[in-house]
């Protein structure tokens, strides 16, 4: 890894959205699907590199979107819950897991109730996302009534 | 650390979850828009020249370790890769994914970056593509990626 000075990134008005998971072509098709939906939207392969983004003064982050099961990082997805609960309060957190998790553990880390279970509907997790921004002060840039997933990438032939 | 096998079942079921309902209209613009992979396993500038480059309107892409580079490579059509020489995620260096795309996906174009380059590395790297020292500036990684498609496909 290199220390890197960059320059600041422009402002949006865009909500941001920290999308975190450890499998990268789940992380890919949800990313690009909350991108066409108008968020503005940051990925982490796991729970280090959320930390390092949400810490960031780079960047504010509204919600973070997080695998429960991350095996590759220091803490999984009920750390990373706890760490931004502890640390950065005014960040909302959503869970997904793919494994049977207890819905009381969940639901003590994120507003408004149990995780989504993978595999979620995109359009679920949009549902969701929005509930939770709708709470947030910022100005919301007017988003599409439709997205897609994968709307600009082709898969491989 | 190992990696977990990628589910594609699940993308895929993700994928088919959308309706057709949730398709955007057609655009009139049909022009290609490019494709890029960012591979750095440094969080903060991964997603400041991510950020940089769909600025400029390409669709990016982008892998945290060589293993997740390939993963991508193996399932979408990636037009250009934007890769970091030293890595330290799993799976190898930024060379070994250079070397996987030249052998499976040959057409994609490649441009490499780094803070350092070892000793005798320069002429593999030059075999491959341009090379971008750290710290860079974005107009100057703009300016390289838009010469390397070299108008084959166009930001927007």
């Amino acid at each position: 890894m290199s220390s890197t000075v960059l320059p600041l990134l422009p402002s949006s008005e865009a909500h941001t959205i920290l999308v975190v998971d450890d499998e990268v072509l789940v992380r890919l098709v949800i990313a690009e699907y909350l991108r066409a939906c108008g968020y503005t939207v940051h990925e982490a392969a796991n729970a280090d590199e959320a930390i390092a983004v949400v810490d960031s003064s780079d960047v504010v982050i509204d919600l973070v979107l997080a695998d429960v099961q991350m095996p590759s990082g220091s803490l999984d997805g009920f750390g990373l819950a706890r760490w931004v609960r502890k640390h950065h309060p005014e960040v909302k957190v959503i869970l997904t897991s793919g494994a049977a998790r207890s819905a009381e553990i969940a639901g003590d880390l994120c507003e408004h109730g149990p995780l989504l279970a993978k595999p979620y509907e995109p359009s679920a997790a949009l549902d969701r996302i929005k509930q939770l921004l709708a709470t947030v002060g910022r100005p919301l840039r007017a988003l599409p009534g439709a997205c897609s997933v994968l709307g600009s990438i082709q898969l491989q032939a | 650390m190992p990696v977990p096998p990628v589910n594609l079942a699940m993308v895929a079921r993700m994928n088919a979850a959308v309706s057709n309902d949730d398709m955007p209209p057609a655009t009139e613009d049909a022009a290609p828009r490019a494709t890029l992979l960012v591979v750095e396993d440094d969080v903060l500038i991964r997603f400041a020249v991510s950020s940089a480059l769909r600025g400029a309107g390409y669709t990016v892409l982008e892998a945290a370790s060589a293993d997740e580079a390939r993963a991508v490579l193996q399932t979408i059509a990636v037009d250009l890769l934007f890769i970091d020489l030293h890595l330290h995620g799993d799976g190898g260096d930024g060379l070994s994914v250079a070397r996987f795309a030249r052998t499976h996906r040959p057409w994609v174009k490649l441009v490499f970056t780094s803070g350092k380059v070892r000793l005798g590395q320069e002429p593999e790297i030059a075999a491959f593509g341009p090379f971008l020292p750290k710290p860079y500036l974005f107009s100057r990684v703009l300016q390289v990626v838009e010469n390397t498609l070299g108008g084959d496909v166009s930001a927007k």
